[in-house]
């Protein structure tokens, strides 16, 4: 659906140009067969809403360049992530495709479907809207002007041009191919020696292994499953005295904390991308 | 409406199910590592679909030690002390 008989803007820039209107900083379109080529079923866009065609991926809610810049990590765990912005623009991208184009259109749930599975995985979404590559950070998407991003997306029955994947990778920086070469190492797997580990090929990711399960008390220290443990714990805690030291401790105190206010949920740990360079110029342009 | 499972199926199958899930993830461009859904996860064990869920998230959480997320803080406020924001480090 690329341009118009009057000359307009096509249907994608438009819908595009809502996503940022609605607070994304990008956006791009995915085609629903390039995401089945790699998900698997249950958790494909037509899973999700049937005869979805195309999603629209929106991106925002990153970390501003100062957060980047705090006193201790802390602070950045609390605000580096903002996750509404992301998921509002998808919401009124579907609204507006239903508006103004009178095809179907969802948000795709952003939560988990049951345990650590979301129902769709929306790294995958952004990488076939062109919006980012895998990287050796636990295969987060880095986005070559903002880096580190976070994604919305919107489901549709139109069919719109997609984007697709980008051509070249922006994992690995210049910077880190040079780090390998001396060093065997990169800034994030030398971060994170506990989550991440992979090699550097003829300077591009030959292979990349992420230990979810490890990451996961970093990365969500006092979110839900931080939670259920330490209640689990207090349960079977016999002693009163000892119980109340964990239900009133200041960890779970967080923990419940997390859970009223929504913040500190997840995006808890950045070290992985602290030092990488994607994006860095951006973030070193602010006095 | 999921159904708690009984200690004694979880124990049975709580090893095998793990290794089977995103919680170790390979990346290799242009190979199709994943790990396996929860319906792909039962046809492997020969459980239900709902069986297998309840073990995955039984596990997920089972599989971390409380005292990780009690250190992480710490571990984090140190490796930021030794990484100068934006730095490669190269």
């Amino acid at each position: 659906m690329s341009g118009d008989e009057t000359g307009g803007p096509s249907a994608e820039a438009d819908v595009k140009r809502e996503a940022i209107r609605a607070g994304a900083v990008l956006a791009g379109i995915a085609a629903v067969e390039d995401i089945d080529r790699f998900a698997p079923p249950g958790h494909r866009p037509g899973d999700i809403l049937r005869g979805a065609r195309s999603v629209v991926v929106t991106a925002g809610g990153q970390p501003t360049r100062g957060s980047w810049h705090p006193g201790s990590a802390r602070p950045q765990a609390s605000v580096g992530y903002n996750r509404s912005i992301a998921g509002n623009s998808a919401y009124r991208v579907a609204h507006y495709v239903e508006d103004r184009f009178g095809y179907r259109a969802m948000p795709c749930p952003s939560g988990q479907v049951a345990g650590h599975y979301p129902y769709a995985s929306l790294k995958l979404m952004a990488e076939m809207a062109g919006l980012g590559t895998r990287s050796m950070a636990g295969g987060v998407i880095l986005n070559e002007t903002y880096g580190l991003l976070y994604f919305g997306a919107a489901l549709t029955t139109m069919p719109l041009q997609a984007d697709g994947p980008l051509a070249t990778p922006v994992c690995p920086d210049q910077a880190c191919i040079r780090q390998w070469e001396k060093k065997g190492t990169t800034p994030c797997l030398e971060a994170c020696p506990t989550c991440l580990s992979g090699q550097l090929e003829d300077g591009r990711i030959g292979w990349m292994e992420y230990r979810q399960d490890l990451c996961f008390p970093r990365a969500q220290t006092t979110a839900m499953d931080s939670f259920q443990k330490l209640l689990l714990a207090a349960m079977a805690e016999s002693d009163e005295e000892r119980r109340k030291m964990i239900v009133c401790g200041s960890h779970f105190t967080r923990a419940v904390r997390s859970l009223a206010y929504s913040a500190e949920l997840s995006a808890q740990c950045f070290e992985c991308l602290r030092r990488c360079p994607v994006g860095r110029r951006r973030r070193h342009e602010l006095k | 409406m999921p159904q708690p499972i009984s200690a004694d199926l979880y124990n049975r199958y709580r090893d095998l199910v793990l290794p089977l899930t995103n919680a170790t993830q390979r990346y290799e461009p242009g190979m199709p590592h994943r790990g396996l859904t929860d319906a792909e996860i039962a046809a492997e064990l020969g459980v239900t679909e709902a069986v297998a869920r309840e073990i995955r998230c039984v596990a997920e959480l089972e599989s971390v030690d409380i005292a990780c997320y009690f250190e992480a803080d710490g571990w984090k406020e140190a490796r930021f002390g030794g990484a100068e924001p934006g730095e490669t480090g190269g």
